[in-house]
This record gives C-alpha cells, structure tokens and sequence, in this order.
C-alpha cells in the first residue's frame, strides 16, 4: 500500500456559446481555442499514456453545456472553418519568419500542432471528442464525472430549491444520456456548497462531491482527517476537499509554476503585434484584434523586453516542475501519515483550461506527472475519488460548512454590487418555472415544446458565468446581455404558455437557437 | 414613547363603558373590514381608528357600494409598475410583495425586496420610514416574537436591495421590512425566508461518528465490523458511534495548522482560482 494516495481531478467547462444568427461570433473564440489549446492536447497524452501502457486514474468532470457544446455540428463545422483560417495563418507565418531561425522553429511548432489538430479532430474524432473522453474512461484511465447543468452557482440558486434541482436534474439526465450510464460524482460549480445540498445529489443519485478545504476544515463535527479524506454528509454522500498546498504550487499567481520564466507568455499574440493589413483576415471581421492562438515569446520575467519561446526548453521544465510538485507531495503525504491510521488522500482539482490554454505546457506537465508518478515511485498513488470509497468505505459522517472556491470563499464573487441583480430574477424565474409544471404536468404538443423550453432558458440565464464576468467586468456586457436575454426569452415564454397562445415560429427559432440538451423533457422536473 | 397596552380600553370594573368601547370596536372593526386592513383584530382603539381615519377620508363609504378588498390605485396615485407586454428589458418589479435574504459570507448578509402595486400605493401613501429588523433565530422555531435578539436599519425602499454587515457567523436570520406605528408599535411589511450564515472557524464539536455503506459491510463479510441500525435511510445504511477521544497532541498541531491555512484562504490569500478560466479569455493588459 502506498503512503498516500493523489487525487488529479480536471474540471472542464465553457459557458453555452453559441450563435448561428451571426456568421461570425467573437465569444464563440472560447470554445474553439479551449479545444485547440487545452482538451485535444489533454486527450493526446492520455492517449500516449495508454499506448505506452502507462496505468494511471484520473478524475474529469465535463460540465453539461461543454458536452452540448462538443456535440453541437454547427460548433464542429465553425471549428473547423477556424483551424483550418488558423493553419493558413501559420503558413504564412513560417514563410514570414522564414529568416529568423528562433521564430521560425515556433512557427513550425505551431503549424505542427494546428494540422495535427485538424487531423485528429476531423479524421480521429470524428468532430466528437465525447466518444474519445469515453474510450479513455472504458479503458479504466479516466473517471468521467458531470457538474451542474449550466454550471449554476447552487448556493444562491437555493432561495427557490426547485432552482437548485433543475440544475442537478437535467446535469444527470443529460450525462445518462451522452455517456450511456448515471455519473457517480458531480462537480459543484465554483466548489459551492451549503449544508442540505447533498440531499438534492443523494436525490440524483451522486455518490460524491468537491469542496473547497475550508468546507471541510470547518465540517461540523471536526473531521478527524481534516481535509485528508472524504466525510460522508448525513445522506451519505461523500464530500472530498480540495489540498491546499498541491493547488497553490499550480495556481497561484506568484509561487505557481505557470509563471515559470521560460514558460510561453500568453499576452503577446500576434493577433495584437503584427500590422493590421498582415493579419487582418485572421481577426475580428470588424477589425478588433483577438488573440490568436500563435505567440513567439516565453515569460521571460517582469520586463516588456520578451525574449523568443524555445519549446524544448519550456518542455524541460515541464518535466522538472513535474519532479518538483511530485517531490512535494511524497514529503506531505509522508509526514500526513505520520498523523493518520490510514494513508493521506490529498485532492488536486484544477480548471482543465488552466492547462494548455493558460499554461501552455501544462498538459505536458501533467504528462510528466503521470510517468514520474507511476514508473518512478511507490510512495504517492493516483486515486479517484470512486476508487477511495471502494478501497476505504468506511468514513466519518461530518456536514460540510457552506463554502465555494471563489475569492474570500464564500459567495462574494457571485453576489455583490455589480452583479446582485440577478438572482431576484432567477429566483422568480424558477418559482414561476415550477409553478407552470405543476399546472400542466402532462402537457402535449406546443405547450410542451414551450415548456420544454422554458426549462433551458431558466438553465441558461443559471449559469455562473454570467454574475462572474460582470464581477470582473471583462465581457460584461456580453453576460449582461446573455443573461437578460435568458431571463427574457423565460418570460414570454411563460406569459404565453400561461395565455394558452404560443407563438410557434418564435418557439421554433428558439429551440434552435438555444438548443442544448436537445432531448430534455420538462416532466422530469416535477417534484 | 409608551406603549399602549392593549386591554386599557375594556377593564372590567367599568361594563357600561367597556360595553361602548366594545361597540365602538366593533364598528371600527366592521370599517377596517370593508377596507380591507389587515390584522385588525390585533389593533389596539386607537390603532383601528388611525388605521380606518385615512381611508374615511379618502373614500368616503357608500353602502350599496361592494366591498373592495383592497385599495384600488386611481388615476391621481397610478401603479408604480404598469403591465408590460413587451420583453425589451427585464422589469423593475414582478408586482409581488417579497423580501428575500442570502448570505454572502460568514458576516454579510443580502436582501432584496419587491411590491405589489397595491403594497407600494399603501407605504407612499404613509410616508413612514421603513427600517429592515434582522431577527436571530438560531434554532428556534420563529414564531415573530421569540428571536432571540434583533436589530433595525433604516433602508431607502427604492434601492430594492440591502446588504446588511454582522459581528457573529453560524446564524440563522430572518427579517421583516416594517415600520413603527405612533403607537410605539413595530409593523411588518413582509417578512423574508430564514437563513443560514456559513461558519467562519473550525467547529467546536469533535465527536467522531463513522459511517459504512451498504457496499462496505459486504466486503468485509458482514461480520468484521459491528454495525448498528441506520439513521440515514438508504445509502449510509450502516452506522457505528466512534469513541469519543480527547485531541492527541499532534492532533492539535495538524488542526492548527489547518486553521490558519483556511483562514488564508477565506481572507482571499489565494486569488479566486476559477477566475483563471475567464482570465484566459481576456486580451492582453499587461503589455503596453
């Protein structure tokens, strides 16, 4: 048995961005440089770690509107388009720089990686990455777990608990759906928990969730393992908290590796750099310049004086930091054990997008990681979550304290000045939702169609992110705008189920453009 | 300010001008009805008549008339909110009477509020401040007058919205919008759901109480481990009490330890994590 086990859980999750009224959308950039930077480099090296016979476990939480996303083909078609504008770029980016050898081996880099993109997303997926993501799990490397619907931040949602269930509901329902069988975990949007939460997981079938440490650390009664192992709440399902320490050696901003100095820097996009009429049709079609994915420099340090990238260099310290986060861990679960009568779990749940898109190395880093931590040792081994509760069953029963990962931990992010307004319209939302169920539980036809409806616009203006981007006033006026537009599209459509008039051509244009969870039936959220 | 009490008005040792009051009342009481006032049973005299003087004056009543239930808004005193049909932009009110409360961290405290037309037409009509009363009720099972204390704050009723400072975490709230009547007495508006502030330390309770699964007392045959009925109903169907242990030493060490790191972390000592997922999305602003 080893000393201590290690829980990597990744966390993916977009908010719903999707425009087929416009042939080009700027935010819909989030979905396809997520898939370029951070989910199709995550699925090559769990592939090559299988190839390589590699056994390892990890823990992946796909929110609901990723997975909509994912298996959207207007998204997959306007991927393509954007990969394949992409691979023009770095071809006369390589022609560009065909002088200056330092540039020209980054620009090749990036050629590199874009076709393999294209092929691999085109000719291996298939345009799906959801089928790949549940090969993996059949091949018993990953553990696949959903989150909430729209990534619905629950704590506030809960003023109206028909708000909160709508979320879990149709999260479960859909997972069944795409992945053929029930999650065993769910992830809690921004880690937010409060006590009587789990009887709503425990309803859907969830065996086990993530909070932040201090909704462990503050668990009433005191958790004999502190955050070390799960607690089951009450209803007996497991709560598991998230390790400090492993989580600051990679988020933080100061003591963090993705800060590394030879790490690429994100903020010197070409995008931005090159004249406007080189990269003009590359950029917004109005001429705003985007990021554009191809970025020459590394961190360098605190200076505008960047220096070029070097990929083999950045990949050293990939695997060195690696090294280091590993040694670190087999020091913490060694002197963890010296308190506990059984071996320390230490869970490191992390933004998937965080690797590859942010850190550009970082899904290397986790490759390394994996190899280090399987070939090299024995004293830390990979866990999930569902493997700790088969091999340690037996738990304290605790009830965690209300808490969210978010800044101060609590609920700070998600209400204050500028964002508070929201939830009085969410909560109406839901209880006009609710009651409008419960009057037509057997509806047919258009109605139902409408209600049907109704239930995806309230979980679309539920979404989290919306109050998060207006708190950090980047894109706020997008999430305003998507939120009111949610909020509203909810209102008319029950003012008109409740008139008994439904506008069908409206109701159409809707679904389709609104369409995730396209099978989604309003009768299962009757209570 | 005293306070009237409510029985001043029918003492027994005078039937003749308790019997007169008691008609008085009973008018009173018949007009209040017909305006539709709400808890006039409870009013003292001299709140029925201050409750039923206004209304006499405005409207003044003509028998055949039917009875209204509520005030109903004239051209002079129009809705606040006229009925939108259009869906342009969100409402300012939903035309309900409701106060809400959430809790946004161990010390602070949300609430939001809305009207009814017909509520907004009565609390301009008074013109009397409005103060938020935060009531403790940490278990105990609110009744309205059993709290175990409670504060009032003046609030501006058009900002819709409160936040509300506290000085102790882990409590239940509840709170009334309301005001004071010239009588001394506090009336309430609306009163809001009950609440739970999180807690803001390491719990105080140590006992330690293991919980197997169904699934765990098959693995090990049943037998390995006494498990006695379940408290849980279905998943945590087996449960046996730990002992109870006072802290080891290092024990205590590992929880302070602990502490102080989630002390860090709710103080913002790592900058919000999930912020970074937006954070990628953002063009650069660091370079000039």
């Amino acid at each position: 048995m080893p000393t201590g086990y290690l829980s990597l859980v990744l966390h993916c999750h977009l908010p719903y961005v999707r425009h087929p009224e416009h042939d080009y959308f700027l935010e819909e950039n989030w979905f396809y440089e997520a898939l370029t930077d951070t989910y199709l480099p995550l699925l090559e090296v769990f592939e090559a770690l299988v190839r390589d016979g590699i056994p390892f476990r990890l823990t992946l939480s796909l929110s609901p509107s990723l997975i909509s996303m994912m298996a959207d083909p207007l998204l997959q078609e306007r991927y393509l388009r954007h990969l394949n504008r992409l691979i023009e770029l770095s071809e006369r980016e390589l022609d560009r720089t065909r002088h200056q050898p330092d540039f020209h081996a980054v620009a090749r880099m990036y050629h590199e990686r874009f076709s393999q993109s294209r092929n691999r997303f085109q000719n291996r997926y298939g345009r799906n990455l959801l089928p790949a993501f549940r090969h993996l799990e059949e091949q018993g490397v990953l553990e696949i777990i959903t989150a909430a619907a729209t990534h619905g931040y629950l704590p506030l949602l809960s003023v109206r608990p028909f708000g909160v269930r709508t979320q879990i509901r149709a999260a479960v329902d859909y997972f069944q759906q795409m992945m053929g069988r029930s999650p065993e975990g769910l992830w809690l949007p921004e880690c937010g928990y409060y006590p009587g939460l789990d009887s709503v997981l425990r309803e859907a079938g969830i065996r086990f969730f993530f909070v932040e440490t201090h909704g462990l650390a503050y668990a009433q009664p005191r958790p004999r393992y502190g955050i070390y192992a799960p607690v089951y709440c009450p209803t007996g399902v497991a709560a598991f908290a998230r390790d400090i320490e492993s989580s600051k050696q990679v988020w933080s901003a100061e003591e963090g590796y993705p800060g590394d100095y030879f790490y690429r820097e994100y903020y010197r996009d070409i995008g931005f750099e090159l004249p406007m009429d080189t990269i003009r049709p590359y950029i917004h079609p109005d001429g705003i310049r985007i990021n554009t994915g191809i970025k020459y420099y590394r961190i360098t340090g605190k200076t505008n004086d960047k220096q070029v990238y070097n990929p083999s260099r950045a990949i050293e310290k990939a695997a060195e930091h690696a090294g280091n986060f590993l040694f670190n861990r087999q020091r913490q679960v060694e002197h963890l054990a010296s308190t506990m009568d059984r071996p320390p779990l230490l869970v490191a749940p992390y933004d998937a997008e965080l690797y590859g898109h942010w850190w550009f190395e970082g899904p290397e880093w986790i490759n390394m990681l994996i190899r280090k931590l399987t070939c090299d040792q024995e004293i830390v081994e990979l866990i999930t979550p569902s493997d700790y509760l088969e091999k340690f069953p037996v738990n304290q029963e605790a009830v965690p304290s209300a808490s969210s990962w978010g800044n101060k931990g609590y609920s700070d992010v998600w209400l204050n000045g500028s964002n508070d307004w929201v939830w009085r319209h969410l909560h109406k939302a839901a209880r006009r939702l609710e009651e409008m169920i419960n009057k037509h539980p057997n509806a047919n036809g258009t109605t139902r169609r409408a209600l049907n409806q109704a239930v995806r616009e309230l979980l679309l203006a539920q979404s989290s992110d919306w109050p998060f981007m207006m708190k950090t006033g980047q894109q706020s006026e997008y999430a305003v705008k998507r939120f009111k537009d949610h909020v509203l599209r909810f209102t008319r459509l029950a003012d008109e189920i409740e008139s008994g008039s439904v506008d069908e051509g409206w109701l159409k244009e809707l679904e389709e453009r609104d369409n995730l969870f396209p099978d989604l039936d309003y009768r299962r959220f009757r209570i | 300010m005293t306070p009237i009490r409510r029985k001043s008005d029918s003492k027994p040792s005078r039937p003749k001008s308790g019997r007169r009051a008691g008609g008085r009342r009973a008018e009173l009481l018949a007009k209040a009805k017909s305006f539709g006032i709400k808890g006039r049973h409870r009013m003292t005299l001299p709140q029925l008549i201050r409750a039923v003087e206004p209304n006499r004056k405005k409207r003044p009543i003509v028998t055949a008339a039917p009875i209204q239930t509520r005030p109903v808004p004239t051209a002079a005193t129009p809705a606040p909110i006229p009925p939108k049909q259009k869906y342009d932009d969100l409402p300012w009110s939903y035309g309900e009477t409701e106060l809400v409360l959430m809790p946004v961290d161990p010390f602070l405290i949300h609430a939001y509020w809305d009207f009814s037309p017909e509520d907004w037409e009565t609390i301009q009509r008074h013109r009397r401040p409005v103060v938020l009363r935060v009531y403790d009720v940490t278990m105990i099972e609110f009744d309205g007058a059993n709290a175990h204390h409670y504060f009032d704050l003046p609030v501006t009723l058009e900002t819709q919205n409160w936040y509300v400072r506290l000085w102790s975490a882990e409590k239940s709230l509840c709170a009334d919008l309301g005001w004071w009547l010239p009588d001394g007495s506090f009336q309430t508006l609306v009163r809001s759901n009950v609440i739970q502030t999180p807690r803001a330390g390491v719990s105080i309770f140590d006992e330690v109480r293991w919980v197997g699964t169904q699934r765990a007392r098959r693995a090990r045959g049943g037998g390995s481990i006494r498990l006695g009925p379940a408290r849980t109903r279905r998943f945590a169907a087996d449960v046996w009490r730990g002992r109870r242990e006072p802290l080891q030493k290092e024990q205590l060490a590992f929880w302070k330890r602990l502490e102080e790191e989630a002390a860090g972390l709710t103080a913002g000592g790592i900058a919000g994590l999930s912020s970074l997922r937006i954070r990628t999305m953002t063009p650069p602003e660091t370079e000039a």
